[in-house]
């Protein structure tokens, strides 16, 4: 079990980055995010036991992190839009006269959190840059239907960006 | 800002450093750790359970075997027979934390999610004959100790109708927790596999 463990803290090394960022498109809150990526990561290890391997790591993990988040946001009501705030950017040399990074990060989340679902799902996927059979794999939906939706929801939030950024 | 360029900033967001309790910030081995001590401490006072309930029953097989009294055995053997239900209840609970629903595929996870969260389930259902065979235990064996004149009986029988109540009052309470925990996350998944079936028109 010790060379297991070692595997997992080494998988984990290598995906939390990965994870957390996804938690973050469903929750606003800072400690809701936190508490969202802690429930994620003792699912990873209560599962890890009978991970058998058949899709990657990251992709079994992916899945398990949508469905704790969404398991979350249907106990803690649906995603809190008020107070959105992001601090764990890090981020320099700033342009001090177009809108600041952090202010558009925390405005590409918000406008995730109003696209449908099914889109916020995928979206969050594809800026982790999972390919559509990976995200197949985590959702359940056919690759081609994966690659259409995908198509979808970027210009869907392309435009939503654009209009949010003016 | 193009929406590339943004996109791509977002990378730059970084896991936080967990905090525990006495321990300060936790490196990925000592979160390992952690979360193996939580996952073991819920294993174990599941088993500790079980194994104090069997300790309990092999106690009243060995009164069963010595007692010459009928009833003395009938009623032990009642008792034993509820505390084997409350071991079977607790295997249930540990099979339940055993089962790791969130590796399933989304949609999957969404329509099984909703099923789990039935108002009354196998657990709830055991209680009943837990409680029965507990009551008519004691009152086999009471009766045998204590010889009681027949109006006692009478009045011990009529007390039964509490024990429905009990049985009532506890199916009562389930529902409330229902009603309070689960149904607002069912509505809740109703929503999200609705927007899902919308999206898939």
């Amino acid at each position: 079990m010790k060379k297991g463990k070692k595997i997992f803290t080494n998988l984990i090394k290598e995906n939390k980055d990965r994870i957390y960022r996804i938690c973050c498109y469903y929750l606003a809150d800072d400690e809701a995010r936190k508490d969202l990526y802690q429930e994620t990561l003792l699912n990873l290890w209560k599962g890890y036991k009978t991970f058998k391997g058949e899709a990657s790591f990251s992709t079994w993990a992916f899945r398990i992190t949508v469905n704790t988040a969404l398991a979350f946001i249907s106990k803690k009501k649906r995603f809190q839009k008020k107070n959105l705030k992001y601090a764990e950017v890090v981020e320099q040399n700033e342009d001090k006269t177009s809108i600041s990074s952090k202010e558009a990060i925390d405005l590409l989340h918000q406008e995730i959190s109003k696209l449908p679902l099914l889109d916020m799902i995928i979206i969050s996927l594809v800026l982790e840059e999972n390919s559509s059979k990976e995200i197949a794999a985590i959702t359940g939906l056919t690759e081609s239907n994966v690659r259409i939706r995908i198509h979808r929801a970027k210009e869907k939030l392309k435009k939503m960006m654009e209009g949010g950024m003016q | 800002m193009i929406f590339e360029e943004l996109v791509s900033k977002t990378r730059n967001i970084k896991a936080p450093e967990l905090d525990m309790k006495d321990s300060g910030k936790l490196s990925e081995a000592s979160l390992i750790d952690q979360l193996e001590l939580t996952d073991a401490r819920t294993r174990w006072g599941i088993r500790a359970i079980q194994v104090l309930y069997a300790f309990f029953v092999l106690i009243l097989l060995s009164i069963l075997i010595l007692s010459k009294s009928l009833e003395i055995q009938l009623g032990v053997g009642s008792v034993s027979i509820a505390f084997l239900l409350v071991i079977l209840v607790q295997q249930l609970r540990y099979q339940k934390y055993n089962y790791l629903y969130s590796d399933k595929p989304v949609l999957e996870f969404l329509i099984d999610a909703k099923k789990r969260m039935r108002v009354f389930t196998p657990r709830t259902w055991l209680i009943i004959p837990v409680w029965i065979f507990i009551d008519i235990g004691l009152c086999l064996i009471l009766s045998e100790i204590f010889p009681l004149k027949e109006y006692i009986v009478h009045v011990i029988i009529l007390l039964q109708i509490f024990l429905l109540i009990a049985i009532v009052f506890d199916f009562y309470s389930a529902y409330l927790y229902w009603k309070k925990e689960h149904l607002p996350v069912i509505i809740e998944t109703d929503k999200m596999l609705a927007d899902i079936r919308t999206d898939d028109q």
